[in-house]
């Protein structure tokens, strides 16, 4: 990440004209696209009626259940997703392309195709799901854990991708330095890996929770919607949307909050690396 | 080529369609999902009846429908699964009239035996979907288990929540859960042959009862007017018996 001197650099001298002015407004165009919602929204919002809103129960519980299921697919992430991108980075096996690819697959797959997929793997007629039911006793489609393996399936990549290309920029002299110093492997992942890439660690952990947090279509395809059990924020949202706009609005601005303030802490780490 | 590429992409994400289409008429509905079917048999029937007019649908659950209306979204006509929807939307609506009735069904998958009477809804264990709040066939279903004695209970047994009454039937085709609860009109073709349906003894007094009615800032009132007709009319009932749905 080798930063420009500065981010407004001045366009090569020349007659401005025309050019500019198209660009212009296109340009203008686009910040309207993105800033209009965002006032929209707030224009929306009555503030007493907010905090009454944030005291119904069914508000409560896609908070609480949010926070469960992002945060658990966060850990699943780091937990499977650090030893693939280590994997993939240092180990040269067969077929790593191709795992490559299948770890970047979901970020663009429509997530609702993902859950479809999901339900043909882990559903009670998946794949893997009469095992699951029968033999282990787990079913996954329409409980919390369900949920958790939709979110982890969207967002793991995020992590995985972020740490994998760290790992690719380290210099491996850094490890061979510390291997011929009589290290172990743990110990050279604990001591030099690990704190190297700590900024590329936390930015797609913040990446990896943020997709987790705002998944919908892997979601409410796989894991249903049920209040306190399967109904995270974003599918409460869109329930709202149908049924009461306000409690809509109000869970909306929670989640642009969240947003934004992940927002500012990323650009905080990225800016200084 | 090069230089015409985006106009081309341009033309190909607007305008063009109001070309194509100068010459015709479009009617929107918003129509209940239950009646996907029936209501695509009366478009033939309209469409002949009215030449140059193009009836496009908006198939949904009656709640989210209702909403889109409140919103100011483009329909010329609502027709709901149920009277609280219109009652909700009414300030942009003509008087409703009654076209159809329905019957409520349980559905179950075939080869999953565990739901054979509303009881059994009820059991432990069971896993059962049912549509959201708002959602007319979730309101039948539930006053139908009030009925019974078996709301609660059997609302402990919920595994998810639909928007309309057509991702019940999916969720339950699809074996992922022990039964539902629909219309008899749901079981169409697509899934009959992955669904047992058992009836809901006990609870024939709910009876789904569908609505139409026009919307009143409609940029084609007559026509509008003329669809409602249509709907609650002999063409409607053309379309709507066959596929099982009963008079009003």
């Amino acid at each position: 990440m080798t930063a420009p001197a500065s981010d407004d650099m001045p366009l090569a001298p020349g007659r401005p004209g025309q050019a500019h002015l198209v660009l212009g407004l296109l340009a203008g165009a686009a910040v309207v696209l993105f800033a209009l919602p965002l006032v929209g929204l707030l224009a929306r919002v009555a503030p007493g009626e907010l905090w009454r809103q944030f005291g119904e129960p069914a508000i409560q519980d896609a908070l609480r259940l949010s926070l469960e299921v992002s945060l658990c697919a966060a850990a699943l992430s780091v937990a499977l997703g650090f030893p693939l991108a280590y994997a993939l980075a240092r180990l040269p096996f067969p077929g790593r392309g191709v795992v490559r690819a299948l770890v970047a697959l979901p970020m663009v797959l429509p997530p609702v195709v993902g859950g479809a997929a999901l339900l043909a793997a882990f559903g009670r007629r998946g794949l893997l799901g009469g095992f699951l039911e029968h033999g282990l006793g787990v079913i996954l489609p329409y409980t919390t854990a369900g949920a958790v393996v939709a979110a982890t399936f969207v967002a793991a990549p995020f992590f995985v991708t972020t740490v994998e290309a760290a790992l690719r920029g380290l210099d491996p002299r850094l490890e061979q330095a510390a291997a011929t110093l009589g290290a172990s492997r743990w110990r050279i992942v604990g001591t030099v890996v690990l704190p190297a890439i700590r900024p590329s660690l936390l930015a797609g952990l913040a990446l990896c929770w943020a997709r987790a947090l705002g998944e919908f279509g892997a979601t409410i395809t796989f894991a249903g919607n049920l209040q306190a059990r399967t109904q995270t924020m974003p599918l409460a949202v869109y329930e709202a949307l149908h049924t009461g706009p306000d409690a809509a609005i109000a869970l909306s601005l929670i989640l642009l909050a969240v947003s934004l303030a992940l927002l500012a802490a990323l650009r905080g780490h990225l800016a200084r690396p | 080529m090069r230089r015409i590429l985006p106009l081309l992409l341009l033309a190909a994400c607007g305008g063009s369609p109001a070309a194509q289409t100068a010459a015709r008429t479009e009617l929107t509905v918003a129509a209940a999902m239950s009646l996907k079917e029936a209501l695509l048999d009366l478009e033939r029937s309209f469409e002949k009846d009215h030449p140059g007019v193009d009836v496009v649908f908006n198939f949904a659950g009656s709640q989210a429908l209702a909403a889109q209306i409140l919103e100011g979204a483009p329909a010329d006509v609502f027709a709901s699964a149920d009277h609280a929807q219109i009652e909700r939307a009414k300030a942009r609506l003509g008087p409703p009239r009654v076209f159809a009735r329905n019957r409520l069904v349980i559905v179950a998958p075939v080869g999953d035996d565990r739901v054979q009477s509303p009881a059994d809804l009820a059991k432990p264990g069971v896993r059962l979907v049912i549509a959201a709040d708002g959602v007319p066939v979730g309101e039948y279903a539930r006053a139908a288990l009030d009925r019974l004695g078996l709301r609660e209970a059997a609302l402990a047994n919920v595994v998810s929540r639909e928007e309309n009454v057509r991702g019940v039937v999916g969720k339950v085709a699809a074996g992922e859960a022990d039964a539902g609860v629909a219309y008899a009109t749901d079981v169409t073709e697509g899934v009959q042959d992955r669904l047992r349906v058992v009836p809901f003894t006990g609870a024939e007094e709910i009876v789904p009862t569908y609505e139409v009615a026009a919307v009143t800032d409609s940029p084609q009132p007559a026509l509008a007017a003329a669809f409602v007709d249509a709907l609650a009319g002999p063409p409607g009932a053309a379309a709507l018996a066959p596929r099982g749905f009963l008079p009003p």
